[in-house]
C-alpha cells in the first residue's frame, strides 16, 4: 500500500463548501475536513491535503468576521471533537476537547454544581474558539477573560506535533495561543478552571441620563461582579451616552452538608436553557431592520426600562445568554449580513469614547445593539483583545450608507488613543493599523515563525491583515449604499435619462446642472423630440449630451441599448426613469385594445427598463435611481366603476415595478397616483 | 433608489385636463427630487403636502373610496 493510499484511508474526506462568519458577510470557499477523532489531527495537519492553500481550524462559526474561513485552502471542522473528558470536583477543573461547545460544557458542569468563570453572550461557541478569541463576559473587570482561566491546553502544531502547554511549559507559546486567532496551531484539548454555580444572580438596573453617570456607575470600586450597559447610540447633546446599566452579583448559596454551594435544583434549572424560543427563518428580509425601525425600537426599549430597580433575582441562562433566546438571529439582517464592530479604549481615553459616539451619530449609522462594558487588566497573548478600559460593541447592517468611511474614521480614532478593535469580530480593518492597535504584533510574528515556519496556518483574516505570508487577498470593500455626506445622491456627474423627452426628467437634469456640470445620455423613442431636448440641455450648460433611440415596447432591445448608453457615458451616477403614458383624459382608454397598449408601456416597458437599468448600474458600481414612471394610469376622471376596485388594490399592495425591482435585489418603488409623462 | 410621487403636474401631456388641487410644475418637482437625492430619501412627494393627503386617502376604507368616485 503506497503512502498516499494510506493517507486517503486515514484522513477524513474533504468537501468543498462556502463558509462565512456569523455576520454572513464575505463568504469564501474552502475544502472542509472534519476529523472524528483527536488522533487524526496530527496526521491531518502534516498532510499535503492541508498544506495546499494553508489551513485554519473552525469551531461553531460564531466569530462575526472572517477568522475561521480560508479561501482556496483547507478548513478543519472541529465540531467532531467535542468530548468532555473529566471533571475534577475537588480542584474545580474540567478538561474537554476543543470542539466541545460551552453549551454542552455548562450543562455538564451544572449537574456537578459548577460553571465556567467567564462566559460570552452566547453559549454556542466552542472551547477552542473561546480560547483563540480570548472571549470575555460581563465580569472582565473582576475576573478577566477566558485566557485567565485556562490552566493548560494541548496544541497541535502544523508539523503534526502535540504540545502540552501551560504557563510553566513553553509559556510564550501558551500565552500567544490565548487570543491567537488559531494562528499558532489547533487547540485539541484544554483544562479550564470552574467556579461554584450560583442559584441565580441579584441584579440592579439603572437608567442613566448621560455618559458621566454611566461611567460612574460602571467604574464604582465596590462594583458588582457582572456589569453591562445597553447604550442608546442615537441620543445626542447632554443625553449622549445615556444607558440602561445592569449590574449584578451571583447569589451566594450556603454549602449544605458539605455539598458544593449552589448545587441545588434551582441553579440547575436556571442554567438550563430550553432551545431557542423562536428561530429566524432562512430568508428573512433585511429591510425590517431599517433605520426608522431601529430608532423606534431604541426609543421603546429606553422607555420600557425601569429608572432604578434593586435586588431583582434573575435566572442565570437568560441573564448570561440573552441572544440565545432567538435562534439564528444573524438572519435578522437579511442576506446582505451585518458586521459587529467592537473596540476598547484605555481608561483615561473617555474623550475618545465621546468622539466615537459623535461619529456614530454624525454618520447616522443604524445601530441596533450597542453593548458597553468595563474591562479589567489584559492577560492573554500579543493578539488578545481585552485591555483595561471601556469596550463598546455595535451591530450594524452591512449595507448601511457610509459605513466603510465611518468605520475607517473610527479605526483612526481608536488607534490614536491606544485602543484596539476585536479581531474575532473584524472583517474590514486595514493592515497598517494592526501594529498600532496591537503593539506586541512583532513578538507574535516571531512566535509564529518558530511554530509555523512554512506559514501553513492561514485564514482570510490573517491574509487580509498580513498576519501570515502568502499572496494577500485584496481587502474587499464593504458593500454599502451611497454615502450620505460628500458622495451623496445628487453629486454624480453622469446622468442617464430613460424617457429622455419627459418634461419632469429634463427639469430634474436642469436642476442638477445648476449644482454642477453634468454629462447626460437621453434615451427615448422620438429622435426629433430628443434632439430638441438635447439642444435645451446644452443651452442650460450641460457639457455633453448624447441621444439614443429606444422604444419602451421593444423590451428585447432594452439590454443592448442600455449597455450602449452606459458604455458611451462611462457608467451612470444618476438614472432617471420617466417612461409611461396617460390614456385619454388621464384615465384608461375606453377601448380595451388601447388600454392594453397603455398598460404595455407603463408596466412591461417601464418595468423592463427599470430592471435593466438597476442591473447595469449595479455592475458598474451603483448610483442613484430616480423612478418617476407611473405604473398605473392616474387620474380617476375617466375611470369606470368596474376598474375601481383593482386600482385600489394596486395602491395598497406593492405595485408592479416595486415587486419586479425587489426581485432584482434593489429596493425601489414605483411612482404612484399622479404623474403623467411620456417617454 | 429614490421614488418620486408627484401629484398632478402641468405638462404637455396633461394639457386640456382640468388641473387637480395641489397641482404642480416640472421645475417644482425637479427641486424636490434633487433635495431628496441629497438627503438620501427613499420617497419624495411633489408637492410635499401630498404625502400626508395620500396617507389619509390610503387609510380610508374601500367602501368610502368607491362612493367618492361615483
Amino acid at each position: 500500500m503506497s503512502a498516499t493510499e494510506l493517507e486517503r484511508r486515514v484522513l477524513p474526506i474533504a468537501t468543498e463548501r462556502s463558509l462565512s462568519g456569523w455576520g454572513r458577510m464575505h463568504p469564501s470557499r474552502a475544502r472542509v475536513l472534519r476529523p472524528g477523532r483527536a488522533q487524526e489531527l496530527p496526521e491531518l495537519l502534516g498532510s499535503q491535503e492541508v498544506h495546499r492553500g494553508g489551513v485554519i481550524a473552525r469551531g461553531a462559526g460564531r466569530s462575526y468576521g472572517d477568522a475561521a474561513q480560508n479561501e482556496g485552502g483547507a478548513v478543519i471542522d472541529m465540531m467532531g471533537l467535542r468530548a468532555i473528558h473529566s471533571i475534577d470536583e475537588q480542584r474545580r477543573r474540567v478538561r474537554a476537547e476543543g470542539g466541545a461547545t460551552l453549551d454542552e460544557l455548562l450543562r455538564t458542569l451544572a449537574r456537578k454544581g459548577m460553571m465556567l468563570p467567564v462566559v460570552p453572550g452566547t453559549r454556542h461557541v466552542t472551547v477552542a474558539g473561546a480560547i483563540a478569541s480570548d472571549i470575555h463576559g460581563k465580569n472582565h473587570h473582576r475576573d478577566g477573560g477566558m485566557a485567565r482561566h485556562v490552566e493548560s491546553l494541548t496544541l497541535c502544531t502544523p508539523a503534526g506535533e502535540l504540545l502540552e502547554l501551560s504557563p510553566d511549559s513553553d509559556g510564550d507559546l501558551f500565552y500567544a495561543t490565548l487570543g491567537g486567532m488559531g494562528l499558532t496551531g489547533v487547540v485539541t484539548e484544554a483544562t479550564l478552571r470552574t467556579v461554584p454555580l450560583p442559584p441565580c444572580v441579584i441584579a440592579d438596573t439603572d437608567r442613566t441620563d448621560g455618559l458621566e453617570q454611566t461611567l460612574e456607575l460602571m467604574a464604582a470600586e465596590d462594583g458588582h461582579r457582572y456589569s453591562v450597559a445597553w447604550l442608546d447610540m442615537l441620543a445626542g447633546g447632554a443625553r449622549m451616552g445615556r444607558a440602561i446599566v445592569s449590574r449584578s452579583d451571583p447569589l451566594a448559596a450556603p454549602a449544605v452538608d458539605g455539598r458544593p454551594a449552589g448545587a441545588d435544583d434551582r441553579a440547575r434549572q436556571g442554567m438550563r436553557l430550553r432551545g431557542p424560543l423562536l428561530e429566524v427563518p432562512r430568508r428573512f428580509p433585511g429591510f425590517v431592520l431599517r433605520p426608522s425601525a431601529v430608532l423606534a425600537f431604541n426609543e421603546l426599549r429606553w422607555r420600557a426600562a425601569p429608572r432604578v430597580e434593586r435586588g431583582r433575582e434573575l435566572a442565570l441562562a437568560p441573564y448570561f445568554f440573552p441572544l440565545d433566546v432567538l435562534g439564528e438571529w444573524n438572519r435578522l439582517y437579511g442576506p446582505a449580513g451585518f458586521l459587529q464592530y467592537q473596540f476598547v479604549v484605555p481608561i483615561g481615553a473617555e474623550q475618545a469614547l465621546r468622539a466615537s459616539f459623535e461619529l456614530f451619530r454624525r454618520h447616522r449609522l443604524p445601530v441596533y445593539l450597542a453593548v458597553f462594558k468595563r474591562m479589567g487588566a489584559s492577560f492573554g497573548g500579543p493578539l488578545s483583545f481585552p485591555l483595561e478600559g471601556w469596550t463598546l460593541a455595535v451591530d450594524i447592517p452591512a449595507g448601511a450608507p457610509g459605513l466603510a468611511s465611518a468605520l475607517d474614521e473610527l479605526d483612526g480614532l481608536i488607534a490614536g488613543c491606544g485602543g484596539r478593535v476585536y479581531l474575532s469580530k473584524d472583517i474590514r480593518l486595514r493592515p497598517d493599523l494592526l501594529g498600532v492597535m496591537y503593539p506586541e504584533l512583532e513578538r507574535f510574528r516571531e512566535l509564529r515563525t518558530r511554530v509555523d515556519p512554512e506559514g501553513v496556518l492561514r485564514s482570510d483574516l490573517a491574509l487580509r491583515l498580513g498576519l501570515c505570508e502568502g499572496s494577500r487577498a485584496p481587502a474587499r470593500a464593504l458593500r454599502e449604499g451611497p454615502a450620505r455626506s460628500e458622495e451623496a445622491g445628487s453629486s454624480g456627474r453622469r446622468v442617464l435619462v430613460l424617457g429622455g423627452t419627459s418634461e419632469i426628467a429634463l427639469a430634474i437634469v436642469r436642476e442638477l446642472q445648476r449644482g454642477a456640470p453634468r454629462e447626460v445620455a437621453l434615451v427615448g423613442r422620438d429622435m426629433d423630440a430628443l434632439e430638441q431636448a438635447r439642444l435645451g440641455l446644452e443651452a442650460a450648460g450641460c457639457p455633453r449630451v448624447l441621444t439614443l433611440q429606444l422604444d419602451a415596447l421593444e423590451t428585447e432591445q432594452h439590454a443592448g441599448v442600455l449597455d450602449d448608453a452606459l458604455e458611451q457615458l462611462g457608467g451612470a451616477d444618476i438614472t432617471i426613469l420617466a417612461v409611461g403614458q396617460l390614456g385619454e383624459r388621464g384615465g384608461m382608454p375606453s377601448e380595451i385594445a388601447d388600454a392594453v397598449d397603455v398598460l404595455r408601456v407603463n408596466l412591461a416597458g417601464s418595468g423592463s427598463l427599470l430592471m435593466h437599468a438597476a442591473k447595469g448600474m449595479r455592475e458598474r458600481g451603483g448610483g442613484a435611481l430616480v423612478v418617476l414612471s407611473p405604473s398605473q394610469p392616474s387620474d380617476p376622471a375617466g375611470e369606470t366603476p368596474s376598474t375601481a376596485p383593482r386600482r385600489r388594490d394596486s395602491m395598497r399592495s406593492p405595485s408592479h415595478s416595486e415587486t419586479t425591482c425587489m426581485r432584482t435585489g434593489c429596493g425601489c418603488w414605483s411612482c404612484g397616483p399622479g404623474s403623467c409623462e411620456r417617454g | 433608489m429614490l421614488v418620486v410621487r408627484p401629484g398632478f403636474v402641468r405638462t404637455r401631456m396633461t394639457e386640456g385636463l382640468d388641473p387637480a388641487p395641489l397641482s404642480t410644475t416640472p421645475d417644482a418637482v425637479a427641486k424636490v427630487v434633487v433635495q431628496g437625492l441629497d438627503r438620501g430619501a427613499s420617497t419624495v412627494w411633489a408637492p410635499p403636502a401630498l404625502r400626508w393627503l395620500m396617507l389619509v386617502v390610503r387609510m380610508l376604507p374601500r367602501s368610502i373610496i368607491r362612493r367618492m368616485r361615483q
